[in-house]
């Protein structure tokens, strides 16, 4: 059945494709297909909102205020020749946030889970960051590790194969980063997005999902509330 | 409100916060100034203003151009997740030119799809997700009459349908628009709660919750296309004023001249709280629970200035405090919150009472924020550039006490983690005491017990005698042997080579059955000797060699045994019965040779070392007979003789020099030797080559 979806969609992206080639059917009210939703978890200090700035104003901010709470950030990317607008929830790290924050991990389709290399107890904390990352989001949830401060080499306390044995056993995605250099953040962020959107080619994830965490065109709606019989008709997206 | 108007400034009277237009109610800069009616009715004139302006210009109603209509259908049908129903929509829009490529497309798709898709889809919508299921079960809950649920349920499936058909329009969209048509549907709804007879006997309290329960129901639904659209700027403001405020981190409640002690653990709590709650405030769906977080939030603040000032706060102390929370909390997409709430929730809510206070002292604060400069805070406009720029360094107090409340916070989790630690490691040594203990009990009990056991039974290592009737006895049996045939010599050897080899003395008394009784009864003496001393029979002839191999020896007997059995064809070769015989059971002579050379290495060892001289004289010799003793196997006379010089050059071995060269060979010759004789234990007695012949000779005339 699977298989059957994935050879659908290859048409559908074919007909999306010659759609978007036929001069008259450009014009779309806005300039993507899919939004993803991400989260940006771990220790307090690991470099979490640096990460985010990184990727979305490609510059590194030194000296930032410590989050409190919840942070935001947007930007557009590309996959498989899709715009893919990904808005990113970056947390606080403390401890005394954590309740709050933790009401933001609902819906997330990727969820960056980072430790810093040069302090071991950011790195020991992960265990309980993933089982919270497991509780709180949907099991297709795309859970990449990212070890930053990578450009650190020389105040190293946790080594590359220690972290990319506990992210196999796991089942994470992992990169060593660096968000003062930007080494591998746009790699994370895009090989994120990529898994999302090869769960979604393969079916595994479910667009229509209250918590899917992706929106296929912003505009495009689910079924009606509260009502079978009115579903369906309106069930559209307009591009 | 004037907030927009003039430089903003820390103090807010309760006018301010009203409507321009003075109508008494509360108004916000999202909305100029204006209560949502008055803006509303605002912008509504303004809309009709556009509409005939558009009109006159394009002849067309705006946002209703034709163009739109095409662009937006044919895509559509591209994800495969089952919506492959045919739109009516699209029909129009495959008429239009240049829609004929894709209609083909989808057509094509259609019917590929509907088959599975559409199953897919009918058991989707069966299945109702959690939210929906919830509000199902809510609106079941509700204390109205069932014909009221049905109208309520019809009405939010109205509102529903609406807001989606305007999303998935083609017209050029207004969120005011939409605003403006959810407001519509909130006062139809009150009207029918309030009016229809339906609803007759349902209380006040009854009737509001019905009203809060269609609100909730269609915003917690849509919220995905109501809260920050596409279309609406929500999200890029949203980024800027986070950026801004993340460039204010550096104020204090100083420069916003409030008495929140941010050092003060008790007063931080609360401020915490209050950021909490703000923070809180984008994760939820529906604008009322937005609303609530701010008024949870406010609340905190009201807390913490009563016990910062130990009176009753004053509104004026309120609003400096909730900058600074603001400020701290750097809440998320916080203009898009602003404005789904002022955008979508019921207007009453916004517009008086609790919510609509906190609500709208919430927007001034944004607003105060967004526009202060130096002078707003007290300080110059170059230190204010200089501390936004980031080129000033800083440090506030409640950054660092946030600092400093991680660090304490870690260092107690790694005080705990440490405890805990300490707490394994005793465990593990008293556990390694406690089996060292156990180690050493163990071994004292063993070594008792081993002890006790070795006094009850003493173990006496005592030399191996034979007693010398045994020997006679053997002696006496031979004899026999020699008179009532070979075969019994063997049986004696056999029965007594070991304990174990009965079952071979049995097999001998199959191979020759006449002689059956005699050998069972032989070995049933052996035996009861064996009883007395141990493998007594043996230890005649083996006695010496005991020492030298301890238990391989048993073996070596049991395989003598074996020999034995065959030995008579040989002897009976020596006796001139038939040479033929003797060939034929060559390769079973072959096996036995060296179980028959240990034993005769023994006797030899036992007896006498200057049999040993002796046989280091003879050893050339043995060399030169060797070759011959191989060829001729079946000559009784020859063999014998180089058996016995071969024996010794056996026993030589030890100290051996030249024996190098023959030594496969000679087994085999030794073996014939032995076999003539029979005299086993003749032959441990008598080692030397001529003493051997000796024998030969003694036993041949018996």
């Amino acid at each position: 059945m699977s298989k059957v979806w994935s050879v659908v969609n290859k048409m559908h992206e074919r007909i999306d494709y010659l759609i978007e080639k036929c001069p008259n059917m450009t014009a779309a009210p806005y300039n993507y297909n899919y939004i993803f939703k991400y989260i940006i978890i771990g220790d307090m200090g690991v470099g979490k909102s640096c990460l985010l700035h990184q990727f979305t104003e490609k510059k590194f901010m030194a000296n930032c205020p410590h989050t409190i709470g919840v942070e935001f950030g947007t930007r557009i990317i590309e996959v498989d020749d899709k715009k893919i607008k990904l808005q990113i929830w970056d947390t606080a790290g403390q401890e005394r946030f954590r309740a709050v924050t933790r009401s933001y991990y609902r819906g997330a389709a990727g969820a960056l889970m980072v430790y810093d290399i040069t302090r071991r107890s950011t790195y020991n904390h992960l265990s309980s960051w993933l089982t919270d990352t497991r509780n709180l989001t949907n099991p297709s949830t795309v859970i990449f590790l990212i070890g930053n401060k990578s450009d650190l080499e020389s105040t190293r306390e946790v080594t590359y194969e220690e972290a990319k044995e506990f992210a196999d056993e796991n089942g994470l995605m992992f990169l060593e980063a660096s968000a003062m250099t930007g080494q591998n953040v746009e790699e994370a962020f895009l090989e994120t997005a990529r898994k999302i959107y090869q769960n979604i080619q393969e079916g595994r994830l479910d667009l229509n999902a209250s918590e899917s965490g992706v929106q296929h065109r912003p505009s495009q709606p689910s079924r009606t509330s509260l009502s079978s019989e009115a579903t369906g008709v309106k069930d559209q997206c307009s591009c | 409100m004037a907030t927009a108007a003039r430089p903003p400034s820390l103090r807010l009277g309760q006018q301010d916060l009203k409507c321009r237009t003075g109508c008494g109610f509360y108004g916000t800069p999202q909305n100029d100034g204006l209560c949502s009616m008055c803006f509303r009715e605002k912008f509504n004139d303004k809309q009709r203003k556009l509409r005939q302006k558009a009109g006159e210009t394009a002849g067309l109603a705006p946002g209703h151009a034709p163009g739109f209509t095409d662009r937006r259908s044919p895509q559509h049908g591209h994800h495969g997740q089952g919506r492959g129903e045919q739109q009516p929509r699209k029909q129009e829009a495959a008429e239009t030119s240049g829609t004929l490529q894709k209609k083909k497309f989808t057509t094509v798709l259609q019917k590929t799809l509907q088959a599975g898709a559409q199953k897919i889809t009918q058991q989707r919508s069966h299945v109702p997700d959690p939210t929906e299921g919830q509000f199902l079960l809510q609106l079941r809950q509700l204390r109205i009459p069932d014909d009221g649920k049905r109208k309520l349920k019809l009405e939010i499936q109205r509102l529903d349908s609406e807001i989606r058909k305007y999303i998935n329009g083609n017209s050029a969209k207004n969120v005011d628009e939409l605003s403006d048509a959810v407001q519509n549907a909130y006062t139809k709804v009150s009207d029918i709660v309030h009016n229809d007879p339906s609803f007759e006997i349902a209380t006040n309290e009854d009737r509001d919750s019905a009203i809060d329960f269609f609100e909730k129901v269609v915003m917690t639904q849509n919220h995905k296309f109501l809260f920050s659209p596409y279309f609406t700027e929500d999200e890029d403001s949203d980024v800027k004023v986070q950026k801004r405020i993340r460039q204010l981190s550096w104020i204090t409640a100083k420069h916003l001249d409030c008495s929140i002690d941010e050092v003060n653990a008790e007063a931080r709590d609360l401020v915490y709280n209050a950021i909490s709650e703000l923070v809180g405030i984008d994760s939820y769906y529906s604008p009322q629970e937005k609303l609530q977080c701010t008024v949870r939030c406010c609340r905190h603040i009201f807390e913490l200035l009563k016990r910062a000032t130990g009176g009753p706060a004053s509104a004026d102390d309120f609003l400096p405090a909730l900058i600074f929370v603001v400020l701290k909390a750097n809440p998320v997409r916080l203009h898009s919150n602003i404005n789904f709430v002022t955008r979508f929730t019921n207007a009453s809510r916004v517009m008086s009472g609790e919510g609509g206070y906190y609500f709208t002292n919430l927007c001034s604060a944004i607003a105060f924020i967004e526009n202060l400069n130096g002078e707003s805070l007290g300080i110059s406009s170059e230190e204010f550039g200089a501390l936004m720029s980031g080129q000033q360094p800083y440090s506030t107090p409640w950054e660092s006490a946030l600092l400093a409340c991680e660090s304490l916070h870690l260092i107690s989790e790694n005080m705990k983690r440490m405890e805990g630690l300490q707490k394994r490691n005793a465990l593990i040594s008293s556990g390694i005491a406690s089996f060292e203990k156990e180690l050493i009990e163990f071994q004292r009990e063993v070594t008792e017990r081993v002890d006790t056991v070795i006094a009850k039974a003493p173990l006496n290592l005592l030399p191996i005698k034979t007693p010398a009737f045994l020997i006679g006895q053997a002696r006496a049996h031979l004899l026999s042997d020699n008179e009532a045939g070979h075969y019994q010599a063997n049986v004696l050897s056999g029965g007594g080579g070991s304990l174990t080899t009965q079952s071979l003395t049995a097999a001998t008394s199959l191979a020759k059955p006449s002689v059956a009784p005699e050998d069972s009864g032989l070995s049933l003496k052996d035996t009861s000797i064996g009883s007395m001393g141990r493998l007594s029979p043996l230890q005649q002839n083996l006695q010496p060699a005991d020492h030298l191999f301890a238990s391989p020896m048993f073996n070596y007997a049991a395989f003598d045994a074996v020999s034995l059995l065959e030995d008579p064809v040989t002897t009976e070769g020596n006796d001139g019965d038939v040479m033929m015989l003797g060939s034929e059971f060559q390769g079973g002579l072959t096996n036995i040779n060296y179980d028959f050379d240990l034993s005769d290495q023994s006797g030899e060892n036992s007896t006498a070392d200057e049999s040993k001289l002796n046989l280091d004289e003879f050893d050339p010799l043995v060399q030169k007979s060797s070759p011959i003793a191989q060829k001729p196997p079946a000559l009784p006379e020859t063999p014998t003789l180089l058996d016995s010089t071969t024996d010794s050059l056996i026993d030589s071995e030890v100290p051996g020099t030249a024996v190098l060269l023959p030594s496969p060979l000679k087994p085999e010759v030794a073996n014939y030797r032995g076999f003539s004789n029979f005299d086993i234990p003749s032959i441990s007695c008598n080692t030397g080559d001529f003493s051997s012949l000796g024998h030969e000779g003694v036993e041949e005339p018996k």
